[in-house]
């Protein structure tokens, strides 16, 4: 025994902008044989169309060019304002050529004539498809941007938790062994002079050994973030950046940051320090000047410096992971991050995050 | 003939620091230093505040960094008292902008932990004790 399966026609909503319903009509009697089962909205007016696309729910926009009061191009400029993804058909008696290139340009999906209407169905097929694939990335691309953030959180974490170990416990006993140290060499006979030049030895090379276990637990995360916030973080790393490279880094602020929400305070600090490292890799600069101020609501760091200044389409074009690498950081915060620069003119690099407070970050 | 007397009190200090490490050679230290008494101990800024208010010391050597509450924190509810005792925060974390914060906030003393321990001796031996009302 066999069964035969038919597939239940897919349910195509079309929105319809069209002052003919007998166009209409032959345009939805081409698509139900195309295999869709088609619900029509057909709509004239501007008015009509900017409410049913208000209301959204459909799948495909199908729109003739030349309307009464308006026309298709205007009608895919409202759609696009609210709705990136929506496939949009033009449905036309003529169109030029050129025209048609500069609907496409536009961002209108495909183009259909009225003479050639059995191909409506193969357009809408193709641009469903279309649409389901942007939408796919779309979603992907939130995923990974999701996945970013907890990875870049969960090794902030982890810095953090490692660099307390490092500080607080190597650090701490290391201190302790030099108390001892001073204390033996308090309490030692005089006239022990082997005794004394190792014991201070002993405690010299305990000395650098603080000063390492302190530099570890610092690249890992300045405590300085956490006990006095970013702005002073941010003039510590600017002085340790000025006496590493030579590059004068000044910095001034606005900033009122006690209030600052952690992660927010994190982003911006990491960026900058990015931003340093690029300054001192690729700028061939002489000076830094650093603002941080509070802005509107956002938080704007912005970094220039007087180096040979970026070429637009390295920052386009950028594989680079760390400028990638901002701008997720940026972006995960609901900031932007913008990299200008001219040849001989310098870079100028400016960050803008809302500006979160401890108190809502909870 | 009996003469008014002026006897000095011993220098009390309170020491603050959250490892016990540190904290134990620190008041061994200290109580070798003629006429000093440990007022007491804490290992947190909570406790560190409270120690701090009832037992009145003449000096505190405070800590920075502590879980659940900074020194810095510390240092700025002790100051608010009268008569405030003398700080000398003792840290790892000897950057000047710790240096300019603890100042600006009446910090008498600023130093590194591990390479300057001993100035706490120094500054706590040169310390010259409030004299106490003449005896009876």
């Amino acid at each position: 025994m066999s069964t035969t399966f038919t597939p239940r026609p897919a349910l195509l909503r079309v929105l319809w902008l069209e002052d003919e319903p007998a166009h209409v009509e032959m345009g939805a009697s081409i698509l139900q044989r195309g295999g869709f089962n088609v619900q029509v909205e057909v709509v004239a007016t501007r008015d009509a169309f900017e409410q049913h696309v208000q209301a959204g729910g459909f799948d495909v926009v199908i729109a003739d060019f030349e309307l009464p009061s308006w026309n298709g191009l205007e009608a895919l400029e409202l759609l696009r304002k609210s709705d990136v993804h929506t496939p949009f058909i033009l449905l036309t008696g003529r169109l030029p050529e050129e025209t048609a290139l500069e609907c496409i340009e536009k961002g209108v999906t495909d183009y259909v004539l009225k003479d050639h209407l059995a191909r409506l169905a193969i357009s809408v097929r193709l641009a469903l498809m279309n649409r389901n694939a942007q939408r796919r990335i779309s979603r992907s691309r939130e995923q990974l941007r999701t996945l970013a953030a907890r990875l870049q959180s969960i090794r902030e974490e982890e810095r953090s938790r490692i660099a307390r170990e490092v500080h607080d416990v190597l650090g701490q006993a290391l201190t302790g062994i030099k108390m001892d140290a001073a204390w033996i060499l308090a309490k030692l006979p005089e006239g022990q002079t082997k005794l004394v030049a190792r014991a201070k030895s002993m405690s010299s090379l305990i000395d650098s050994m603080v000063q390492m276990v302190r530099r570890i637990a610092t690249d890992l995360r300045p405590g300085i973030l956490d006990n006095l916030g970013l702005v002073a973080a941010v003039e510590w790393q600017a002085s340790e950046f000025q006496s590493r490279t030579g590059i004068t880094c000044q910095v001034s602020s606005n900033l009122r940051d006690a209030s600052l929400a952690s992660d927010s305070a994190t982003a911006v600090f990491r960026i900058f320090q990015e931003t340093l490292t690029n300054v001192a890799r690729h700028a061939q600069a002489t000076a830094v000047t650093v603002s941080i101020c509070e802005q509107q609501d956002r938080v704007v760091l912005q970094v220039a410096d007087n180096g040979r200044g970026i070429d637009l389409g390295e920052v386009t074009q950028s594989k680079s992971v760390g400028l990638i690498g901002m701008r997720e950081r940026a972006a995960i915060l609901g900031g932007d991050l913008v990299i200008s620069g001219a040849p001989g003119q310098g870079t100028t690099v400016v960050l803008s995050i809302p500006l979160k407070l401890a108190a809502q970050a909870a | 003939m009996i003469l008014a007397m002026t006897r000095l009190a011993s220098t009390k200090v309170f020491v603050v620091d959250d490892s016990t490490i540190v904290r134990e050679r620190l008041i061994t230290l200290l109580a070798e230093v003629p006429h000093v008494t440990i007022a007491g101990e804490a290992e947190v800024a909570r406790d560190a505040i409270a120690g701090i208010q009832s037992k009145r010391p003449d000096i505190v050597v405070l800590d920075i960094s502590m879980p659940g509450g900074s020194g810095i924190k510390v240092l700025e509810a002790v100051k608010k008292d009268q008569p405030a005792p003398l700080v000398i925060m003792l840290t790892n974390y000897d950057h000047p902008q710790y240096r300019n914060r603890c100042m600006q906030l009446g910090a008498d003393h600023f130093l590194d932990k591990s390479s300057n321990f001993e100035r706490v001796i120094e500054i706590v031996r040169d310390f010259t004790p409030a004299p106490c009302p003449p005896g009876p």
